[in-house]
């Protein structure tokens, strides 16, 4: 009979499941993660993105770094905080507009390092707690590059009135 | 016909899913991000350049040690005093590849000798490479475990070890 069916159907007693996840091995994931994380934290809070044309020297330094202006110089470009203010390609146009009469300075560079030092002086003069101006910058540059060049950016950020330089180094 | 209801006991079913297949995928992700992110801390090296002033020196009795280490194509020149009189020539036998040892030795001995000074001046005369002139500057700035170790005396705590070279760098001549 249909209707005593239903009715078996009705009060049957569901069976209970649980769930039961084993977490164990992910626990381990967790652990080596977080020894990751601990391993690459850097506690001076500076961060730097560094291009694939830049590999840095190797050296004993164990100084941390600093805030300040960032330049990145590799064998066809310079970047100033992240920003691509020149580069070799776009050479062939002119090359008197990238160089000073003399050569020594790098004319984008110097013009981009200027605006920088106004925006701080002027954020300095209008805030309080404003980070006063340092000029300092931090130098991340290509090793193989050859000193002659460093000399170019140096005497440009110092034409700009960034006197105190940081090289930035891989530690061994 | 009534039938009594059954007291059947409740089955518990443990549901137990794989995961093994799922964690190793996890691993193989963890793996990736270790070898693909670069662990290596950046450091930073001081470096200063000359200023220009109208102003005066102040008067001090102490003479000024002036140590220039100039940097030419087969040697590594120390020099100290005004005017400059050279203290050692360091000479190399392959262009670029400089008896870095010897300046640390040398520059050892000459800290012995003036236990205050702190400042170096470097004028690299040729075209160097940047990696190079790090390795330079490597040498010049601290003292290694192995070196003898040279004491200063405090006031308050006493003798206390040195532990920097020439720490303060300034290039020369970064305008020529």
């Amino acid at each position: 009979m249909s209707t005593g069916r239903s009715l078996r159907r009705r009060f049957r007693k569901k069976t209970k499941t649980s769930f039961d996840v084993d977490i164990t091995s992910l626990l381990d994931i967790l652990v080596i993660l977080l020894v990751f994380l601990l391993k690459s934290y850097n506690t001076t809070g500076v961060l730097y993105t560094i291009p694939k044309e830049i590999s840095l020297p190797q050296s004993e330094s164990q100084t941390p770094t600093q805030n300040g202006i960032v330049i990145q110089v590799s064998k066809k470009s310079i970047w100033v905080d992240d920003k691509k203010i020149y580069s070799t390609d776009k050479k062939d146009i002119d090359k008197e507009i990238y160089y000073s009469e003399n050569q020594e300075e790098i004319i984008p560079l110097y013009d981009e390092l200027v605006k920088k030092r106004e925006q701080i002086q002027q954020i300095e003069q209008t805030t309080e707690d404003a980070q006063k101006f340092t000029g300092l910058v931090s130098l991340v540059i290509e090793k193989s590059l050859m000193y002659s060049d460093i000399k170019k950016v140096m005497a440009t950020c110092a034409n700009a009135g960034f006197m105190k330089f940081k090289l930035s180094v891989n530690s061994f | 016909m009534y039938k009594t209801p059954s007291r059947r006991k409740k089955k518990n079913v443990l549901v137990r899913p794989n995961l093994t297949s799922l964690l190793d995928a996890i691993f193989i992700f963890i793996f990736f991000l270790l070898f693909s992110s670069d662990l290596k801390s950046l450091f930073e090296i001081p470096v200063d350049i000359p200023i220009l002033s109208e102003k005066e020196a102040p008067p001090s009795k102490k003479v000024p040690l002036g140590l220039t280490l100039k940097i030419n194509n087969n040697s590594l020149d120390l020099y100290s005093g005004t005017p400059l009189k050279i203290i050692k020539s360091i000479k190399s036998e392959e262009k670029n590849k400089f008896n870095t040892e010897e300046l640390h030795k040398t520059l050892v001995q000459i800290k012995k000798e003036n236990k205050t000074e702190k400042s170096i001046i470097i004028n690299p005369i040729i075209d160097i490479p940047y990696e190079g002139l790090i390795k330079i500057l490597d040498n010049i700035r601290y003292f290694r475990n192995t070196d003898e170790s040279i004491f200063i005396k405090d006031p308050i705590n006493g003798d206390v070890r040195i532990k920097e070279l020439f720490n303060k760098i300034i290039f020369e001549n970064i305008k020529s």
